[in-house]
C-alpha cells in the first residue's frame, strides 16, 4: 500500500541498521520520510534505494553530524525551512564504545552523551511541542535492553540507554491526557548493524552468539509499537529474556553476566 | 582528630550534601578540595569548615563545571596546587520541575552536562591515578529517582538514572582492584535544590525532607567501608524497595502526584497525593516520590538568592520563607 499518507516521518540514523529498516516500514505504509545521518554518501546511497522502492512517497535527506552542540537544533531549523511538518519522530541515531572506562577514549564518550541524549532531549522537546499544539504525533525512541542491567564494558553507552528510557517513561506519563500523542520506548537486543564495528566489539562473545537478532525483525516490532501507541517495545524473544533477567536478577549479578558476555571470545 | 595527608574533593561543596559529606571528611582529619559554582558561597563555606576543623587544609576551586573543559580546568588545578585526591565526591547537580515539553531547554543542557558530562569526565579523570596507586574511593551521587520515572523531573530522572548504570558497569570493572566505587541514593532531602529547580511548591518539597547532614553521615559512613550502594534513611531505602516491585508506569503516576504544586501549602494536600501508591508504607507523601528536586519553575534558578549555585546538591531547595 504506497498512496501517499500525506505525512511525514523523521528519522535519525537513517542509512542503515535499525534506523534504514524503519524507514522502509514508513515508506511502505505510504509515508514521506526525512532521512538523517551523518555521511552524506552513505545516506544518498540508501536515500536513493528508498526512492527506487518506494516511489510514490517524497524523500527527504539531512546530513548532519548529530553529535555536535546545536546540531538538534539546526536540523529542526532545516526541516522547518523546507517547509516540512513531522507526524514521526523517531529518535534512533546512536552508537557505542566498547572498553575498559579506564581505557576508553573520553572524546568518543562524550560525543556518545550528546548523540544518544543531548540531540534526543532536544528534537523531543522540539517536535513533543508542537505534536501537543496540534493534537497529534508519535514519537520512537530507541533506547536498548542496556537500560535494564549495567554494562560493564559498554558503561557510558548503557548509561545513556538508561537515560532514554527513565526519560520517556517520565514523559510518558506527563502527556497521558493527550491521547493521540504518543511516546515509544524501543529497546532492542545485540542487533546485527554496523554498531558492533562502530564500538570494536565485532570479537565480543555476545557478538558472535545466536543473541543477535536482525535489524528489519527489530524495526518490525518498533514500528508496530510506535503505531499502536505502545509504551514500550522489546522486539524478539532475545529482548524480553533480557530486560525479565534485569528485573529479576540482583544488579552486581548481571553485571557480572554482561561483563563475562562482552570479553572478547578466546581464540 | 589526626592530621592525616589523604584528600577528599567534593563538587557542589558549598551547601547541602556535600557541604555536609565536606564535614564529614574533615571531622575524620582529611584535608578538602571544595569545589562549587560560586565564590562568595564557596569561600564563606570554606571558612566555616576551617574554623570548625583547624587541623585540616581547606582548598576552594570556584568554576561552573556546566560548561565544556571546566572538568579538565578543575584537575589542572589541582594538579597545579600539588594535590593528590584520594577520595573524589562527584555530588554536584541540579534540577529543573515542569512538563518537558514547556520546560527550559538550556537549563536541561547545562544539567546534562552538570549531572553527566562532568560526571563521567571527572571521573575518567581520576581513576586512572587511583588505579596505578591501586587506592583510592569514588562516590556517585545519584538519586532514589535512579530507580524510577520522574514525570516533571523527566531530565533529572533520567540523568540519575546514568549514574546508576554507569556507576553499576565501574563496580563491576573495577572489582578485582583496590579503588572502591559507592553510589549513594538519597531520597528528597531538605536543600536549595528545590529551589534551584523551581519546585518549592510542590507536594514533596513541602514534605518529609531527610536532612543534609542525616544523607551525608550515612553516605560518608558506608563510602569509606567502600558498600556499593548507600540509600540513606528507611523512606528512602523503602522507596528503593518499591521501584523493584511496582511497574514503572505505577511509579511514575505516583511521583508525579509528588511533583504536583500545592495550590495552597496546606498539608492536607499531602496525604490526599499519596493515595495512588498502593506500596505506600510509613509516611503517606514519600513513596513514590524519588525525586528530590523537581523544581516548578525554570526561571526561578538564577533569581533565587538562597540558590546561587547552579547545582546545589540534588537535594531539595530550602523552604521558602
Amino acid at each position: 500500500m504506497e498512496n501517499n499518507s500525506g505525512k511525514t516521518a523523521l528519522i535519525t540514523g537513517a542509512s542503515s541498521g535499525i534506523g534504514y529498516e524503519l524507514t522502509k516500514l514508513f515508506a511502505k505504509d505510504g509515508h514521506n520520510v526525512v532521512m538523517v545521518a551523518h555521511h552524506d554518501d552513505k545516506l544518498q546511497q540508501a536515500a536513493q534505494q528508498i526512492k527506487t522502492e518506494f516511489p510514490l512517497i517524497r524523500v527527504e535527506t539531512v546530513s548532519i553530524d548529530l553529535s555536535k552542540d546545536g546540531s538538534a537544533d539546526r536540523l529542526y531549523s532545516i526541516v522547518q525551512d523546507r517547509g516540512i511538518q513531522i507526524e514521526y519522530l523517531v529518535n534512533n541515531a546512536g552508537f557505542g564504545e566498547k572498553g575498559q572506562f579506564l581505557e576508553t577514549d573520553l572524546d568518543k564518550e562524550i560525543a556518545m552523551i550528546h548523540l544518544n541524549t543531548i540531540t534526543v532531549l532536544t528534537l523531543t522537546k522540539r517536535y513533543l511541542r508542537e505534536m501537543i499544539n496540534r493534537g497529534s504525533g508519535r514519537i520512537l525512541q530507541v533506547s536498548s535492553v542496556a537500560a535494564f542491567l549495567p554494562h560493564p564494558l559498554l558503561a557510558v553507552y548503557a548509561g545513556t540507554k538508561s537515560f532514554v528510557k527513565s526519560f520517556s517513561e517520565s514523559l510518558q506519563d506527563e502527556i497521558k491526557e493527550h491521547k493521540n500523542v504518543t511516546i515509544t520506548v524501543l529497546c532492542p537486543p545485540p542487533t546485527e548493524t554496523n554498531f558492533f564495528e562502530v564500538a570494536h566489539m565485532e570479537n565480543s562473545k555476545v557478538v558472535n552468539s545466536p543473541q543477535v537478532q536482525d535489524a528489519d525483525e527489530v524495526a518490525r516490532g518498533g514500528y508496530d509499537g510506535m503505531m499502536n501507541g505502545d509504551a514500550r517495545v522489546l522486539p524478539t524473544l532475545v529482548a524480553k529474556m533480557y530486560a525479565a533477567q534485569g528485573i529479576t536478577l540482583p544488579d552486581s549479578i548481571n553485571a557480572a553476566i554482561v561483563h563475562s558476555q562482552l570479553e572478547d571470545i578466546k581464540k | 582528630m589526626e592530621n592525616k595527608t589523604s584528600t577528599a574533593l567534593i563538587t557542589g561543596a558549598s551547601s547541602g550534601i556535600g557541604l555536609e559529606l565536606a564535614r564529614c571528611f574533615a571531622r575524620d582529619g582529611h584535608n578538602l578540595i571544595m569545589v562549587a559554582h560560586y565564590r562568595g558561597k564557596l569561600q564563606e563555606a570554606a571558612e566555616k569548615l576551617h574554623k570548625e576543623f583547624p587541623g585540616i587544609r581547606v582548598e576552594t576551586i570556584a568554576l561552573d563545571l556546566s560548561k565544556d573543559h571546566a572538568p579538565e580546568k578543575l584537575y589542572k588545578e589541582v594538579q597545579h596546587r600539588g594535590l593528590q585526591v584520594d577520595f573524589l565526591v562527584n555530588n554536584a547537580g541540579f534540577g529543573e520541575y515542569g512538563p518537558f515539553y514547556k520546560s527550559d531547554l538550556q537549563k536541561e543542557l547545562a544539567m546534562i552536562h552538570l549531572n553527566v558530562i562532568a560526571h563521567v569526565h571527572l571521573t575518567k579523570l581520576y581513576l586512572p591515578e587511583m588505579i596505578s596507586r591501586n587506592a583510592g574511593k569514588i562516590l556517585q551521587v545519584g538519586s532514589v529517582a535512579s530507580f524510577m520515572p520522574a514525570p516533571l523531573q523527566s531530565v533529572y530522572g533520567a540523568t540519575k538514572a546514568f549514574v546508576l548504570s554507569f556507576g553499576e558497569a565501574l563496580q563491576e570493572e573495577l572489582k578485582g582492584t583496590k579503588v572502591t566505587v559507592s553510589l549513594l541514593f538519597p531520597p528528597a532531602t531538605d536543600t536549595n535544590f528545590f529551589n534551584v529547580a523551581g519546585a518549592q511548591d510542590t507536594v514533596l518539597a513541602n514534605g518529609n525532607l531527610a536532612t543534609a547532614k542525616e544523607v551525608a553521615e550515612s553516605g560518608y559512613k558506608g563510602f569509606m567501608k567502600g558498600q556499593a550502594r548507600i540509600v540513606p534513611t528507611l523512606k528512602g531505602k523503602i522507596e528503593v524497595i518499591q521501584s523493584n516491585i511496582l511497574p514503572d508506569a505505577a511509579l511514575a503516576k505516583a511521583m508525579k502526584k509528588q511533583s504536583e504544586e500545592i495550590k495552597s501549602k496546606k498539608t492536607a494536600t499531602k496525604k490526599a497525593a499519596t493515595t495512588e501508591a498502593p506500596a505506600t508504607t510509613s509516611s503517606e507523601t514519600e513513596t513514590p516520590k524519588k525525586r528530590t528536586t523537581k523544581t516548578a519553575k525554570a526561571k526561578t534558578t538564577e533569581t533565587a538568592t538562597p540558590v546561587t549555585e547552579t547545582a546545589p546538591n540534588k537535594k531539595g531547595a530550602k523552604k521558602t520563607t
